[in-house]
C-alpha cells in the first residue's frame, strides 16, 4: 500500500529530496578551508580529491584564502605543495596566517610548467593538497589536461585548488569560488590605518553539494596584520 | 670465519661487454695493439674470446684479422682500461652490497658472509643471490665459499658455484688437477711436480711436508699446505669508497650535447645499478669531462633529494651543459655519484599517510629537473627587515616530526609580492602618494596609509658600494581596485611597488 504524499507528516516530507536534486556524483569527504564562512558555503569545504577553482581579481582576497586552506591542511599534517607561477608568495604573511613554512613544500615554476609539476607531485602519491596559484595570469590549458590532472587528483586523492583571476577548468573543476567586491577598511588614528579586507564570496561550483549554494554570497573578513 | 670469493673470468671482455650488452650472446673477441719503441701501434692481437667466438674457432693470441677470417661474424672490440676500472669498482659494490667490509684483488672480491645465514637458507642460496646481483651489474661470476680465503680462491678456479664445508677442503681439493693451485704454483715448480708424476692435489697433498720443504723450499711448503686444505693468508679487509664512478674514454671527440646524452645515460645506468647493489641512492653527481685540448671541464650537480631514477639526474646534467657547454671537443668522460642512504619513514598510525619516501625524493629530483633546484624546497623568512627576502631550504619529507611555529590566525590579511619590487612613478599629493603608475598598474590613491619607516642593515654593504636601506612604506588603495603597498626608498629618491594585498 502506497501513502499520498500529502499525508506524510511535514517534518519527514523535508527530509525527502525530489529525483531532480538527487546528488550526480557520490559525496565527497571535504577539506576544510580554516574559514568557518567559506566552509559553510562550500558544505564543509574543497571537496577532497578532486580539483577547485579559487578565482577573483587584484586584492580580492584570494591568497588570504589560499594561505587559510594551506595552514589548515598542515594543522591536519597532510603533505601540501604549493606551484607558485608569479614567485608571489610572501612566507612571513603565510606564517601568521599559521602556515608552518618548514613543512610546506614550494615549486616556482612558470606558468607552462605548473600543471606539469602539479602532475608530478600528485603522481608521487600521498599529498593531501597541491595548490597551484597563477597569480594574474589565466592559464591556457586544453579542457583535457584539466580533466587528466583532475582524474590523476581522484586517483591518489589529492585536492588540487587552482587560483586564477578568472574560471579555467570549466567542467573539471568540482568547485568554484569567486571572491568579488573587496572592500578595504582603514580606521582613522593619526592618520589612515588599514585594518581589514572585506570580501565577498560567490560559490559559482559546488558538486554533490545540497542544497545548491548557486545563490550563495557570504562575506569573508580578513584582519591585516602588522609588524612593525 | 665463512668467506666468499667472487671471481669475474676473462673481466677485461666482461667490461667491454657492460658497455655493450647488445653483444652478449655473439662472437666477441678483445684486441690490443701493442706500441713498439717508436711509439707506432704494433699488429692488433686477440687477448679474449667469448665463449660463443671461441665455438667457432678463434683462438687468443692469433691477429684480429685471422680471427675474422676464422669467424666472419666476430666482433672485435678493444682493450680499455677505463672500462676494466669501472668493472672492478662495480665488483667492489657487488661485496658491499653483502658486507660492510670486503678484500679487492685482481678480478676477485672476498667478503665475510656469517651474518648472511641469517637472511639466506643455505649458503647455497647465497651464492645464487650473489651471481644474480652480478648479472643485474653486468658481470657472469663464479662463486666460492669457504673457510680460507686461499681456498675459496682455488675454489673458483674448479667451478661456477663451489661450496666447501668446513674441514672438507682437503677432501674437495684432492681430486682436482694440480693446475687448480694457480698462483703459487709457478711453471718451475709445476715442471718439477710433473717429474714427479703428479697430477692431482691429493697426490700431492699425501707427501711427507718435512720432505716437500726440504727439498722444495718455502714456496713449496707453502704449496703444500694449501694443497692439505691449511692456508695462512689472512682477510685484509677494507671499506667502502665515498663515491661511486664510471667512465668512458672516447674514440672520437664528441661537440655536441646529443650524442653526449646517450653516453652519459649509459653511464648513469650503471653507476645508478651500483649504487642500488649498496642499498644506496645518489644525492650528487660529479660530471668530469675530459677536452681535446687537454683540460678538464668539471661540472656538480645537486638533487634536490637523493633519488635512483635516471631521468631527472640525465635532465639536470643536461640543463647544466646547456647553461655553459664546454669549449672544446670531449674526449673523455668519467662521472662520479655521491651515495646517500634512501630516506626511511616510519608511518603514524594516526596520522594521513604522507607520500612514500623514495618516491617522493624521485619526484623532488625530477621537480628539480623541471623548474631548477633552486626553485624547490620549503620558503624560509630570513632574518632581516627587507619585507621581500625570502629563503629556500631542501624538503625535508620527515619534516613533520620538527616542532610547528605558534598557530597563526587563519583570517589574516596576506600579501602578494613583486619580485623583484617594481620601481614605479608615484605623484604627491598633500596626504602623502596620490597616483602611481608602473608596469603593473596606473591609478588614482583614494586612501594612503603610512607612511612606516624601516631601515637597518647599516652593517651590509651591496655590490654597488651602498650600505643599509632606509625606506618609507605605504599602505594605499588606488581607484583601480588593488589595495597595494608601496615604499619609498630614501637612499636613492625612488619609489618601489613591493606588492598588493590579496
Amino acid at each position: 500500500m502506497t501513502l499520498p504524499l500529502r499525508l506524510l507528516d511535514d517534518a519527514l516530507a523535508a527530509h525527502l529530496v525530489p529525483a531532480s536534486r538527487l546528488e550526480h556524483e557520490p559525496r565527497r569527504a571535504r577539506l576544510a578551508t580554516g574559514l568557518a564562512a567559506l566552509d559553510a558555503a562550500l558544505g564543509g569545504g574543497w571537496p577532497a580529491g578532486t580539483l577547485a577553482e579559487l578565482c577573483g581579481r587584484r586584492s580580492a582576497g584570494r591568497t588570504s584564502v589560499l594561505h587559510a586552506s594551506l595552514a589548515a591542511a598542515l594543522v591536519r599534517e597532510q603533505a601540501v605543495a604549493l606551484i607558485d607561477t608569479a614567485s608571489a608568495f610572501d612566507p612571513r604573511s603565510a606564517e601568521a596566517a599559521g602556515v608552518p613554512l618548514s613543512r610546506l613544500l614550494w615549486i616556482r615554476a612558470g606558468a607552462r610548467q605548473a600543471l606539469q609539476a602539479a602532475d608530478l607531485l600528485i603522481g608521487a602519491g600521498g599529498f593531501g593538497l597541491v595548490a597551484i596559484d597563477f597569480g594574474e595570469q589565466s592559464p591556457h590549458a586544453p579542457t583535457a589536461a584539466w580533466l587528466r590532472l583532475r582524474h590523476a587528483a581522484e586517483r591518489q586523492g589529492t585536492t588540487v585548488l587552482v587560483i586564477a583571476p578568472g574560471r579555467c577548468a570549466g567542467a573539471a573543476a568540482t568547485a568554484a569560488v569567486n571572491l568579488q567586491g573587496a572592500q578595504p577598511l582603514f580606521v582613522a588614528a593619526s592618520g589612515p590605518l588599514l585594518m581589514s579586507l572585506q570580501t565577498r564570496i560567490a560559490v559559482e561550483r559546488a558538486v554533490g553539494v545540497l542544497p545548491a549554494p548557486a545563490n550563495q554570497s557570504v562575506v569573508l573578513n580578513f584582519l591585516a596584520h602588522r609588524t612593525q | 670465519m665463512r668467506l666468499a670469493c667472487v671471481f669475474v673470468p676473462q673481466l677485461a671482455l666482461q667490461s667491454a661487454l657492460r658497455r655493450t650488452p647488445e653483444l652478449r650472446g655473439s662472437p666477441v673477441a678483445l684486441y690490443e695493439a701493442p706500441r713498439g719503441r717508436d711509439g707506432r701501434e704494433g699488429r692488433a692481437r686477440i687477448t679474449l674470446v667469448s665463449a660463443e667466438a671461441r665455438q667457432a674457432g678463434v683462438r687468443p693470441g692469433v691477429t684480429a684479422a685471422q680471427g675474422r677470417a676464422t669467424c666472419p661474424g666476430l666482433t672485435l672490440l678493444p682493450y680499455s682500461a677505463a672500462d676494466t676500472e669501472a668493472a672492478e669498482a662495480a665488483l667492489s659494490d657487488l661485496g658491499f652490497a653483502f658486507a660492510p667490509r670486503i678484500e679487492r684483488e685482481p678480478a676477485r672480491v672476498f667478503f665475510e658472509i656469517g651474518d648472511l645465514g641469517q637472511l639466506y637458507p643455505s649458503e647455497a642460496a647465497i651464492a645464487q643471490v650473489i651471481q644474480l646481483r652480478a648479472a643485474r651489474l653486468g658481470l657472469g661470476v663464479r662463486v666460492a665459499i669457504a673457510e680460507h680465503k686461499a681456498i675459496a680462491r682455488v675454489a673458483t678456479r674448479a667451478g661456477e658455484r663451489v661450496l666447501i664445508p668446513s674441514a672438507g677442503e682437503a677432501t674437495f681439493l684432492a681430486p682436482l688437477a694440480l693446475a687448480v693451485l694457480g698462483e703459487p704454483l709457478d711453471a718451475e715448480l709445476a715442471a718439477i711436480l710433473h717429474r714427479w708424476g703428479l697430477r692431482t692435489v691429493g697426490m700431492f697433498a699425501a707427501l711427507p711436508a718435512a720432505d716437500v720443504t726440504l727439498r722444495l723450499g718455502a714456496d713449496g711448503a707453502r704449496l703444500h699446505r694449501l694443497a692439505r686444505g691449511c692456508s695462512d693468508d689472512p682477510f685484509h679487509p677494507t671499506l667502502p669508497p665515498d663515491a661511486v664512478e664510471e667512465g668512458v674514454a672516447l674514440d672520437d671527440a664528441i661537440a655536441e650535447l646529443e650524442p653526449l646524452a646517450f653516453i652519459l645515460r649509459g653511464l648513469s645506468d650503471r653507476l645508478l645499478a651500483r649504487l642500488a647493489c649498496r642499498s644506496f641512492s645518489c644525492a650528487g653527481i660529479t660530471v668530469r669531462l675530459q677536452l681535446e685540448n687537454r683540460t678538464f671541464d668539471v661540472r656538480e650537480v645537486n638533487l634536490a633529494a637523493p633519488t635512483r631514477e635516471v631521468a631527472p639526474i640525465l635532465q639536470l646534467i643536461r640543463l647544466e651543459l646547456t647553461r655553459k657547454p664546454p669549449v672544446a671537443p670531449i674526449v673523455g668522460v668519467l662521472v662520479v655519484a655521491r651515495p646517500a642512504r634512501a630516506r626511511g619513514a616510519q608511518m603514524d598510525f594516526l596520522r594521513p599517510a604522507g607520500p612514500a619516501p623514495e618516491r617522493l625524493a624521485a619526484t623532488i629530483a625530477r621537480l628539480a629537473a623541471l623548474v631548477g633546484p633552486e626553485n624547490v624546497g620549503t620558503p624560509r623568512c630570513e632574518d632581516t627587515w627587507r619585507e621581500e627576502a625570502v629563503g629556500m631550504d631542501a624538503y625535508v619529507p620527515g619534516a613533520a616530526e620538527r616542532p610547528s611555529p605558534a598557530p597563526g590566525a587563519p583570517d589574516t590579511l596576506s600579501i602578494r609580492r613583486f619580485r623583484p619590487p617594481e620601481e614605479i612613478e608615484v605623484m604627491l599629493g598633500p596626504d602623502g602618494p596620490a597616483a602611481l603608475r608602473g608596469k603593473a598598474t596606473t591609478a588614482r590613491i583614494t586612501v594612503a596609509a603610512g607612511p612606516y619607516r624601516l631601515s637597518g642593515e647599516w652593517w651590509r654593504r651591496d655590490e654597488h658600494g651602498a650600505t643599509g636601506f632606509s625606506r618609507d612604506y605605504w599602505d594605499v588603495h588606488a581607484s583601480d581596485g588593488g589595495l597595494y603597498r608601496l615604499h619609498h626608498d630614501r637612499a636613492c629618491d625612488r619609489w618601489f611597488l613591493d606588492g598588493y594585498y590579496d
